[in-house]
């Protein structure tokens, strides 16, 4: 009885094993998997959101340094823009 | 005993409740709830005035010819004659309309479907919630400021788009891309590229979440991995919320204004005119009213066709 259980222990260990094995396998796969569609889905979200963050680079740029460079970030970053926007945005915001 | 007795008293009073409800008429009823009313008269109230009130004059007013601030003389259906035989800009516009519907029909819910299927797929869910999270903050920027930003890519001096083609020497491709009549219906097409809506890739993604386990597996089971899956196993059970996207997405493509208007004012040469924008012009530029009533009906006419024909032959699957 007891020699029965003991066989029966390791066959379960075996078993446990050999899931084990199977399961790390699987993840790995998985993982493979997961990988192209993390490209994917990051190279898509990178597009949706460049035009935000080129909105923001551009939101701190006088005229001249926006056409002299439109795209990427300069120095010094005009703060003002946002100061003159705030003055308009309240008018319609507070109502005057 | 005692309890049971009582449980027998309740049953009848149910019964009897139920029964004198059933005999009450419905103005007896609508006293009796009467609070209830009450409390949704106001919102009635200002649907009525401020929704129902336009549309139904709207529907009135295309049967006259009638300038803004003059009276309005009745021309029957003459408006609509005009729309459809002497208005080569309207039928244009009906054009360009039918190829924006196409493609915001294959673009926002074609690729969103996929987006949302791909997410839903990813093991992770830390993952899975990051990517949920990226999809739906471009939402937060008003829709103006991503056309505006749209015309400045399309700029034809300093625009990156062709700064782009330059760097890849493909100097010959540069263009006005917004000023060439024969590309400009296809660069408002382009915009926002990659087209994906991130609502309704929530939509999606809450349709996929609810699919039980079990009916995967089993689909699994049977062999049913990557594109059977999502053929056979996933799409079917998602039809409610496609059917409900393709519905807004047609809503939203007939009544296309806000893009074409800060984009090209359905120029150059009405090459990107839809019903919408002709309908503004007719009624604020020129003051044609009526004719632009008649617009306002065509269009809701297609609305409700689209949305009849789609309710009708895209049949819900329940699980």
């Amino acid at each position: 009885m007891e020699q029965s259980g003991d066989a029966g222990t390791i066959s379960t260990i075996a078993e446990d094993r050999s899931v084990a094995g199977e399961t790390t396998e699987r993840r790995r796969s998985l993982r493979r998997g997961d990988l192209w569609r993390v490209i994917v889905l990051g190279l898509l979200c990178f597009l949706m959101i460049a035009p935000l963050i080129m909105a923001i680079f551009i939101s701190f740029k006088s005229p001249s340094q926006f056409a002299r460079v439109p795209f990427t970030p300069t120095l010094p970053l005009r703060w003002e823009n946002y100061q003159f926007a705030g003055q308009i945005v309240g008018w319609f915001i507070l109502a005057g | 005993m005692i309890g049971k007795a009582k449980s027998e008293q309740a049953v009848i009073a149910v019964g009897e409740t139920a029964s004198t409800r059933h005999q009450k008429t419905l103005w007896q009823r609508m006293v009796e709830t009467r609070t209830g009313y009450f409390m949704v008269l106001p919102t009635i109230a200002f649907l009525l005035v401020f929704q129902y009130y336009p549309a139904v004059s709207g529907l009135y007013r295309s049967l006259f010819d009638w300038n803004a601030g003059l009276e309005g003389t009745y021309i029957g259906l003459a408006n609509f004659v005009e729309l459809f035989t002497d208005d080569k800009v309207f039928i244009r516009s009906l054009e360009n309309m039918a190829l924006l519907t196409v493609w915001y029909l294959v673009a926002f819910v074609g690729f969103s479907i996929l987006v949302a299927v791909t997410i839903h797929r990813l093991r992770s869910g830390r993952l899975q919630y990051a990517f949920r999270l990226f999809m739906i903050l471009p939402v937060v920027i008003p829709s103006v400021v991503l056309i505006l930003l749209w015309i400045f890519i399309y700029d034809a001096t300093i625009g990156p788009l062709n700064e782009l083609l330059r760097l890849a020497g493909l100097e010959e491709w540069t263009r006005a891309w917004l000023a060439d009549p024969k590309i400009a219906i296809y660069a408002i097409m382009f915009r926002n590229f990659p087209w994906i809506d991130g609502i309704s890739v929530l939509i999606l993604l809450a349709g996929l979440q609810a699919i039980p386990n079990e009916v995967v597996e089993s689909g699994l089971l049977d062999g049913a991995t990557g594109w059977k899956r999502l053929w056979y196993i996933e799409l079917p059970l998602v039809t409610g919320q496609i059917k409900l996207l393709i519905v807004l997405t047609i809503m939203w493509s007939v009544q296309e204004f806000t893009s074409v208007f800060a984009m090209t004012q359905g120029g150059p040469i009405d090459s990107t005119q839809v019903p919408g924008m002709w309908m503004y012009f007719n009624a604020f530029r020129i003051s044609r009213m009526g004719y632009a009533s008649a617009i306002g009906v065509v269009m809701f006419l297609i609305t409700l066709v689209a949305t009849i024909i789609n309710m009708r032959y895209i049949r819900t699957q329940e699980f």
